[in-house]
């Protein structure tokens, strides 16, 4: 039985409709009656699929081994912070050199700060993207992975504009769960639409083969800088709410391990894949959060854990390991979760059962 | 029908002191299927490499259609209507039969500000979308593949990627389509269907072909007009009666001293 019943394009849509409108009832009972520490980790799991999406545009279906997303996300965050931070508190936080002008005069809503924010990230990634794409593989990610920290180093010795490694404190806490969630619907739209488009074939075609990918008429380094761009729009943009979540950036926050925890993420859940990318999103945040009991003392029956700080990381590793044992390929590998897709799997599961 | 599609002057190639295509002349007409033939090594891809803008001649002109194609990149010289497949298939094997078809039709689309309305779902998208869909369909059903739609490439028997790469290729609504060993590694069977497809498809389509092939019976068959190749010279040109005659062709093939 390969060919199970499909759904129609009415019921997918008034399923895909229900299910949002669910989300939205969820987001707004925990806005309201949720702990601080709750909504906090739900923030940042929307940030994170903003985060590992827009990764996974880059390295999953185009094929671009990048590592330099840290670097747009702090673009971002310094950027939208630049625009929104209160002009009284630039003056407390600039101590050792003023900030230069137009910035110390700005005062900007949010809105218009992440959409600047994640337009002055793509401007970066066009210009990291149009030198480095001139390279392939190994080179390629060595380059951006150099250029991300450019952007960090940069970041710790501008002093008159980020105000080096002391950073900003103080920054106003705009973004709730409607913001980071409502961004993140905004993410996996689009980026969904563009890759089940003839684009979205496109970039395929060249992670599959770029040399018959330039014999079909594709401009593939046009293709290439422009699926890097839109990447780096997207980390602009959850730089932006990520500083604007946590309140206090300096560059420190933007290290390569940052790159690499959502590399993770998207490897975990399947180079290729959105939904994967939103599956190990969640994952991840959820799961570091749950082996921090292991960082605090408790007892088992008779035997007392110290609580050794770090040992998360330690533990979350070796899962990972375990889990790409199993999963060479991820959770989803390059499969997308759809409603189709979903109710064989459940037709599968009575079936087991009855059997 | 006498209208030349392709011509090369002189066209010259180098990688260091190496010499792979050594001022090759000659010329396409339309409609006309042309063999290009020769040992292992004689510039025959290389010379498909030249027309198809994946390297730039270092002497001599390549005219397709007026047009001069020297520097031109690959992506501009398909959308100019050249399209190739390949001596080692190069399917996208993650993909289904279909989507390869319908990559090679992203080509009609001219400026990359329009991935805004895909993005955006405007009517025109859609419309292209539907447009690329329903094209694909129509090819494959031309060349037998419809039932196999949404089989992923790579799943596909030998035989049928070969054909599948040519389809992605006529895709782009070539004018010229350059085959590099089509039947390569074919049964006999498999091999006199491709001929049949061949020259089906140059019929169908209005194409012109130039055709790389070792197997003499699918050169000596289907094309009109061959040109032999031996350590990056053109030595011989004619139909197949002149070429299984001409004795430079033999020596080439066979060495000297040859009882035939």
């Amino acid at each position: 039985m390969r060919m199970s019943k499909r759904l129609s394009v009415k019921t997918k849509g008034i399923l895909t409709v229900l299910f949002v409108i669910l989300m939205a009832l969820l987001i707004a009972i925990a806005d309201r009656k949720a702990s601080d520490y709750f909504v906090l980790i739900l923030n940042l799991i929307a940030i994170n699929i903003i985060f590992a999406v827009s990764l996974n545009l880059i390295n999953g279906m185009t094929g671009i081994f990048s590592l330099g997303h840290a670097g747009f996300i702090a673009i971002g965050a310094y950027t939208s912070v630049l625009l929104t931070l209160p002009i009284e508190q630039k003056e407390i936080s600039y101590l050792i050199k003023p900030l230069i002008y137009p910035f110390n005069r700005i005062e900007l809503p949010f809105l218009p700060a992440i959409l600047i924010a994640g337009l002055v990230s793509a401007g970066f990634g066009y210009l990291v993207a149009a030198p480095s794409l001139r390279l392939i593989g190994d080179y390629l990610a060595i380059a951006t992975l150099g250029l991300g920290e450019t952007i960090r180093v940069i970041a710790n010795n501008a002093w008159s504009i980020t105000n080096g490694a002391l950073g900003l404190k103080g920054i106003p806490a705009y973004t709730n769960l409607y913001w980071s969630w409502g961004w993140a619907l905004i993410t996996v739209v689009v980026i969904a639409s563009l890759v089940n488009s003839t684009y979205g074939r496109a970039l395929k075609a060249i992670r599959e083969d770029p040399i018959a990918a330039k014999a079909m008429g594709i401009n593939v380094f046009s293709h290439q800088v422009m699926s890097f761009v839109i990447g780096s729009f997207f980390a602009g943009v959850g730089g932006a709410l990520w500083a604007h979540l946590i309140t206090t950036i300096d560059p420190k926050s933007f290290t390569f391990v940052r790159t690499f925890e959502i590399l993770i993420m998207v490897v975990l859940g399947g180079l290729g894949s959105i939904s994967g990318s939103i599956i190990g999103a969640a994952i991840y945040t959820v799961g570091l959060e749950f082996l921090r009991v292991l960082e605090s003392p408790f007892k088992i029956w008779f035997i007392n854990y110290p609580g050794v700080p770090g040992m998360r990381m330690v533990v979350l590793s070796v899962l990972l390991i375990v889990l790409m044992l199993f999963w060479q390929r991820g959770i989803m590998g390059r499969n997308e979760l759809s409603w189709d897709s979903i109710v064989s799997a459940f037709a599968k599961l009575r079936r087991g059962g009855k059997a | 029908m006498n209208e030349v599609v392709l011509e090369l002057k002189n066209v010259t190639k180098r990688f260091g002191g190496l010499t792979a295509v050594d001022k090759f002349s000659g010329y396409v007409k339309k409609g006309e299927l042309v063999g290009l033939i020769g040992p292992n090594g004689a510039g025959k891809t290389t010379l498909f490499n030249l027309i198809t803008g994946m390297y730039e001649p270092d002497e001599g002109d390549i005219i397709f259609l007026g047009n001069r194609l020297n520097g031109l990149k690959p992506h501009e010289v398909t959308r100019l209507g050249i399209a190739r497949t390949f001596q080692n298939i190069r399917l996208f094997s993650d993909m289904t039969v279909l989507e390869n078809v319908m990559v090679a039709r992203h080509c009609k689309l001219h400026s990359m500000f329009s991935l805004f309305s895909f993005v955006f779902k405007t009517p025109s998208a859609l419309k292209f979308e539907k447009n690329v869909r329903e094209h694909s369909k129509k090819l494959l059903a031309k060349v037998g593949l419809l039932n196999l739609t949404n089989e992923k490439a790579s799943a596909l028997p030998y035989g049928l990627q070969r054909k599948l790469e040519i389809a992605r290729a006529l895709a782009t609504e070539p004018k010229l389509l350059l085959l590099d060993e089509p039947a390569a590694g074919m049964n006999p069977q498999e091999t006199s269907e491709l001929m049949e497809f061949i020259k089906m498809i140059r019929d169908e389509f209005g194409l012109s072909i130039i055709v790389i092939e070792h197997d003499m019976k699918v050169i000596m068959g289907i094309c009109e007009r061959i040109y032999v190749m031996d350590y990056g010279k053109l030595i011989a040109e004619g139909t197949p009666k002149q070429i299984q005659s001409n004795p430079l062709v033999i020596k080439a093939y066979l060495g000297e001293e040859v009882l035939l």
